[in-house]
């Protein structure tokens, strides 16, 4: 069943009002005024009486033009009753009665003519606005859809359709599940549904032929004018580009994090490396001063060894003693005067385990003295690495004789090599990203563990600054590693200790391969 | 037994008089001490020694300068040198063993016991 719109009724302005008032009291009280010249005033009356009709047909409709005939009816009984009393009658019998309904038919008609008219023009104004509205949905380019509680779609603007693959046709009356990748939409309960206002939410929507592409979605409650859901309107969003844009950004800032980290990194080692080297340069200074003498003492020692009594054997002691402290100071000079090298590395591809053989054989004999055993875990096939192996084999003779030095009765040092795929970024799915990781390369690890004491956690941060030692004094100058970690960082490489579960020590070396193309 | 001469230039007197006594010592050689560089090739053209010892860094010249100077000098060029020296490149020891430009070289403080050896080595 259609029902006719009635056009909201409007109240009646004041004027209106008023005029209606006086077009039916002006004849009323002239009738009554002027009784002889009734007759004309009676038909003035009826035509007057015309007014008010009409006025409230415009504002109030049926039932204006409802009320006008009553009010009309009974003035006209009124005064007629009034004139009555008054011994006049402004008309008589059926000849009132014929213009009675003459005037209700008057007034029914205009009543009835201007109702449609407001209707049609309210029609009209509708059918604009509906026009407007739905060209509006058309030429949008988001998709919109209304569907019922149910998510069954009443309708979809050509822009969703034409998103998803679709013609608009053959999404009504479909449950707009088709567009989620799981083929369905959960129904909301009521207080959801009477809840659901702005509800955003970024999704993946699946296209006819399958395909998928990133969404926002938002979707809103649809209430009739007594507050009940009729129905819910989602937009959907194309967010493709976006996501785009989301991902570079967040590859852009990942990037910017770890240069920065790179950067903060740099700048410590830098900072170390110049405390070295601040170092190297007093030390290279005071070497001349400090060398010149030592070999005056030595010099001087050897020549009183060859005038002592050969009986006396505490003196060939002292001499000896002095000796060896000639030698140990000089070692110390030494040390120090590695911090002084130019930064000149002769970087040639080498293989790793060369060097690592190399570097065992020179500390053998300690590690017998000691009871050392080697386990050697080296991979075969190491990619090259660029190195300078003679000062690689110096970090490696450290490490060695530092790991042997912890195990003094005796226990296991293994030395390990092998080599690391690097890990690509995760999420980099973009090839535009690829061209910033060369392929093929791999970092080389080599680990060397000990059984010995480990390193007390809080002596572990200060294991490479010049002069720590954990050693008693007299053995060892604690250089040795503080130039095995510059010699590290020369070539671009790390280094790290850390203490083993099983006890004693792990060092870890990561070398990048050479990439030889 | 005639003694050999030996030529010692090194700026700090205390360190060509130690080698002198040392040297001396041991009855085999006659040493002269010579405390500037500049001077060293004259000091050889006087002395006419067996050999030469040169200390490397010196404030007025360069032993390698008066190595190569003497080289240059036809009655000089093959008195063998050795170099002694307190500053040492690695880099130099790594590659041409214990030699720089061809002569050996002893890094202070040495032992004199090794000097007299490498002396010995250079007069064969």
């Amino acid at each position: 069943m259609t029902t006719r719109p009635s056009y909201p009724a409007k109240s009646v302005p004041p004027r209106a009002l008023a005029i209606s008032v006086a077009s039916l009291a002006v004849p009323v009280v002239a009738a009554l005024t002027f009784p002889e010249s009734l007759s004309e005033l009676g038909v003035m009356l009826w035509l007057l009486a015309l007014v008010p009709a009409f006025l409230l047909a415009y504002y109030r409709g049926w039932r204006g033009v409802t009320l006008a005939c009553g009010v009309g009816m009974v003035l006209l009984v009124v005064t007629n009753s009034v004139a009555g009393i008054l011994g006049r009658q402004i008309q008589e019998g059926p000849l009132f009665f014929s213009v009675v309904v003459m005037y209700i038919g008057i007034a029914l008609g205009i009543g009835w003519l201007t109702d449609r008219l407001s209707v049609a023009t309210m029609r009209k104004q509708i059918e604009e606005i509906r026009l407007q509205l739905v060209k509006a949905l058309e030429t949008m380019q988001l998709g919109v859809t209304i569907t019922d509680t149910n998510w069954k779609i009443i309708f979809s603007n050509p822009a969703e359709a034409r998103n998803h693959g679709y013609a608009v046709d053959e999404l009504v009356g479909k449950n707009v599940g088709i567009f989620a990748p799981s083929g369905k939409l959960n129904p909301l309960r009521k207080d959801e549904l009477e809840k659901l206002s702005s509800w955003k939410r970024e999704s993946i929507n699946v296209r006819k032929d399958g395909s998928t592409f990133p969404v926002q979605l938002t979707s809103d409650v649809v209430l009739n004018a007594s507050g009940e859901p009729i129905g819910i309107v989602t937009t959907c969003e194309d967010i493709t580009e976006r996501k785009e844009h989301q991902r570079q950004l967040e590859r852009a800032t990942r990037e910017l994090r770890k240069s920065h980290g790179d950067l903060q990194a740099a700048q410590l080692r830098l900072i170390e490396a110049e405390k070295l080297e601040s170092v190297g340069r007093l030390a290279a200074g005071v070497a001349h001063e400090v060398k010149n003498p030592l070999m005056v003492i030595l010099t001087g020692v050897k020549i009183l060894t060859q005038h002592v009594q050969d009986g006396n054997g505490d003196i060939r002691v002292l001499l000896d003693d002095m000796t060896d402290a000639v030698t140990r100071a000089d070692e110390v000079i030494r040390g120090l005067l590695n911090f002084a090298r130019p930064h000149e590395l002769e970087l040639v591809p080498e293989d790793l385990n060369t060097i690592v053989e190399q570097s065992l054989s020179l500390v053998k004999h300690e590690m017998d003295k000691s009871r050392v055993t080697l386990a050697r875990e080296l991979a075969p096939d190491l990619p090259k690495v660029n190195l300078d192996s003679f000062k690689i084999q110096q970090v490696l003779i450290n490490l060695f004789t530092n790991a042997v030095h912890a195990m003094p009765e005796g226990g296991k040092l293994t030395v390990r090599s092998y080599a690391r795929p690097l890990e690509q970024m995760a999420g980099d799915t973009n090839p535009v990203g690829q061209e910033d990781l060369p392929t093929g390369e791999s970092d080389v690890m080599l680990e060397v563990d000990d059984t010995g004491t480990g390193i007390p956690e809080d002596k572990l941060a200060k294991i490479f600054d010049p002069f720590f030692t954990t050693k008693p004094t007299g053995k060892g100058t604690g250089l040795g590693l503080s130039v095995s970690w510059q010699i590290v960082e020369m070539h671009g490489a790390t280094i790290e200790f850390k203490n083993r579960d099983e006890g004693g020590v792990t060092v870890t070396i990561v070398f990048t391969s050479s990439v030889e193309e | 037994m005639e003694k050999k001469r030996i030529l010692v230039v090194d700026d700090e007197a205390v360190i060509t008089r130690t080698l002198k006594l040392y040297l001396e010592g041991t009855g085999s050689y006659e040493v002269r001490a010579e405390n500037e560089g500049s001077r060293a090739v004259q000091a050889a053209r006087e002395f006419n020694p067996d050999l030469i010892m040169l200390d490397l860094i010196m404030p007025d010249t360069d032993g390698a300068m008066v190595a190569s100077e003497l080289g240059g000098d036809s009655e000089l060029q093959n008195i063998p040198i050795i170099f002694l020296t307190a500053l040492v490149s690695e880099k130099e020891v790594g590659a041409h063993g214990k030699e720089i430009g061809g002569h050996p070289f002893l890094a202070k403080p040495v032992n004199p016991e090794k000097v007299v050896e490498c002396i010995e080595q250079q007069l064969q």
